[in-house]
């Protein structure tokens, strides 16, 4: 498998996308945001259909699209909590229908290659597609460690956080950027229509097993890592698409782990309420 | 214990402070002074605005007329905020992912403009969490722990910073009468220091004999300003005839 250089290029893509996505979303998770991921990729669908039609580069296009995505819905969500709920689902709409749109307009083989940014593609992933990647993921790398503890303050608390002096609407302005460029990030591995789930189901399972917001993390990066890695593999031995089974690989670790501890709890449980007589 | 301070500059002050949503008057033009070294109460009933009036003198909630000041500045121009701790009744998100009572507690040392070590930071987290009777829970999740402990933890939240002004939503409701107690000296050890300690409660007991100044709120604005000694009518009888165990309920729970 990896004497092909595409797979070696698929590979080391899925490892970052592993890494990175579970990062931001498990932020997203504690701003009970997990939904926005979604939102983001739909709106990148756009983004690519408009790059089909004006032959520009894919993921160069989906990445500014889906930024400016993210400020206008930000925008939205700064006036109005409800509008915001609003705004998410017609992005969700709108991204979708336009990316289709535009692609369908786009003519010639744009439709068959909008799939492959849909559900994920083991051999499409190019060199330029790589760099941009790579260039992504590294800042997002970045801006975690610059601000990861000022937008945890925040969305642990945005009040409190704010007492403290911290800038709550550009921090979350920040975190929704970060998710629209996690999606660009994820979709030409993952696909589009996927690639939230690989930022919120890893944190699911993590949060399963750990105490603390740092561990979760860690632990659904490490998930993500292995599902993507575990998926593209699988992907490529039973020739099915990426995305789905990336994301049913992490969903399988999610139930696994769920079922684990919900028995180990119920046996301490158990354990707990045998021990008691005894005590008397 | 100083019921006024007129040597000192106020910490915190409203002028003609005023609050409505959708047009209805919160608070009407509040005029108020808080001292460094006192320890106020915000008293009233439910609805009278005492949240209202502690988030709008944070900058929380807007002003429809008015000002607050901090430390002289117009709060709208004040930058050193680690000079304010905030507790608030409860924590927003603190049951989606796990949070540990840690990462809780040192959420509280995240500044825009000052950075402070992971070392400090885990030594003034500890000394917090030890202050309020939870050093052995710092690892646990904060979702794990009843709600009397996450308001202990939300007090070791603001104990860690260096703040001079604390500003407390309810600190010690649900909170049984033995730690009560250790929250009460630790919010004594804070005023000895200087500090000028706000807080809304429902029970004066636990800090009848700490508080320097109490002010009810009724129908959006001052009802009393004074000492806890003079104040009027409580739902119950006088706050005086109140022993530790049966605190004084004041106006309304």
């Amino acid at each position: 498998m990896l004497s092909y250089e595409f797979m070696q290029r698929a590979l080391i893509a899925a490892v970052i996308v592993g890494m990175i996505s579970p990062l931001i979303g498990v932020f997203l998770v504690q701003r009970r945001l997990a939904l926005l991921g979604d939102g983001m990729g739909h709106v990148a669908i756009a983004g690519v259909g408009l790059a089909f039609l004006t032959g520009t580069e894919p993921v160069i296009t989906a990445l500014f699209v889906s930024i400016l995505g993210a400020l206008i819905l930000e925008l939205v969500r700064h006036k109005s909590r409800s509008a915001g709920d609003l705004a998410l689902a017609l992005i969700f709409y709108g991204g979708i229908a336009g990316g289709v749109l535009l692609t369908s307009l786009a003519g010639g083989r744009a439709s068959t290659a909008l799939n492959q940014y849909l559900f994920g593609s083991l051999s499409t992933v190019s060199t330029q597609d790589f760099v941009a990647l790579g260039v992504s993921a590294l800042a997002l790398i970045v801006i975690l460690l610059r601000y990861g503890n000022q937008i945890f303050a925040m969305s642990l608390d945005g009040e409190t956080a704010r007492v403290q002096g911290i800038r709550v609407t550009a921090m979350s302005v920040l975190l929704t950027s970060m998710a629209a460029v996690t999606v660009v990030v994820g979709m030409r591995t993952v696909g589009l229509l996927l690639v939230s789930a690989i930022m919120i189901v890893p944190v699911a399972a993590a949060q399963q097993l750990t105490h603390s917001f740092k561990t979760t993390g860690l632990l659904a990066s490490a998930i993500g890592m292995l599902s993507a890695t575990g998926g593209l593999t699988l992907s490529f031995y039973v020739d099915v698409p990426p995305g789905p089974t990336i994301v049913l690989l992490a969903l399988a670790i999610f139930v696994v782990l769920a079922l684990t501890t919900n028995s180990l709890h119920l046996r301490h449980r158990n354990e707990i309420q045998e021990q008691a007589p005894h005590q008397h | 214990m100083n019921l006024t301070t007129a040597n000192d500059a106020p910490s915190l002050s409203a002028r003609h402070l005023c609050v409505s949503f959708d047009d209805v008057s919160i608070l009407r033009d509040i005029d108020l002074d808080f001292f460094p070294g006192t320890t106020i109460a915000i008293l009233g009933a439910n609805g009278s605005g005492k949240t209202t009036l502690i988030k709008a003198m944070l900058g929380l909630l807007p002003m429809h007329e008015g000002s607050v000041d901090v430390h002289g500045t117009n709060i709208h121009d004040f930058n050193e905020w680690h000079r304010i701790a905030y507790v608030p009744q409860k924590l927003i998100n603190s049951a989606t992912v796990p949070v540990s009572v840690f990462e809780t507690v040192s959420s509280a040392l995240v500044y825009p403009k000052k950075k402070i070590a992971a070392k400090d930071k885990k030594a003034v987290v500890m000394a917090a969490l030890e202050q309020v009777g939870l050093a052995n829970r710092a690892k646990d999740r904060l979702d794990e722990l009843s709600d009397g402990q996450q308001r202990r933890v939300l007090l070791a939240r603001a104990l860690a910073t260096s703040a001079d002004i604390y500003i407390l939503d309810e600190p010690t409701a649900g909170v049984d009468s033995r730690n009560q107690d250790e929250l009460v000296a630790a919010i004594r050890g804070l005023v000895a220091k200087g500090a000028c300690v706000v807080m809304i409660t429902h029970e004066l007991g636990p800090f009848k004999y700490d508080i320097d100044r109490a002010i009810v709120l009724a129908e959006g604005g001052i009802s009393y300003d004074g000492p806890v000694a003079s104040l009027p009518n409580t739902s119950e009888s006088s706050h005086h005839s109140h022993t530790k165990n049966s605190p004084p309920r004041l106006l309304d729970s």
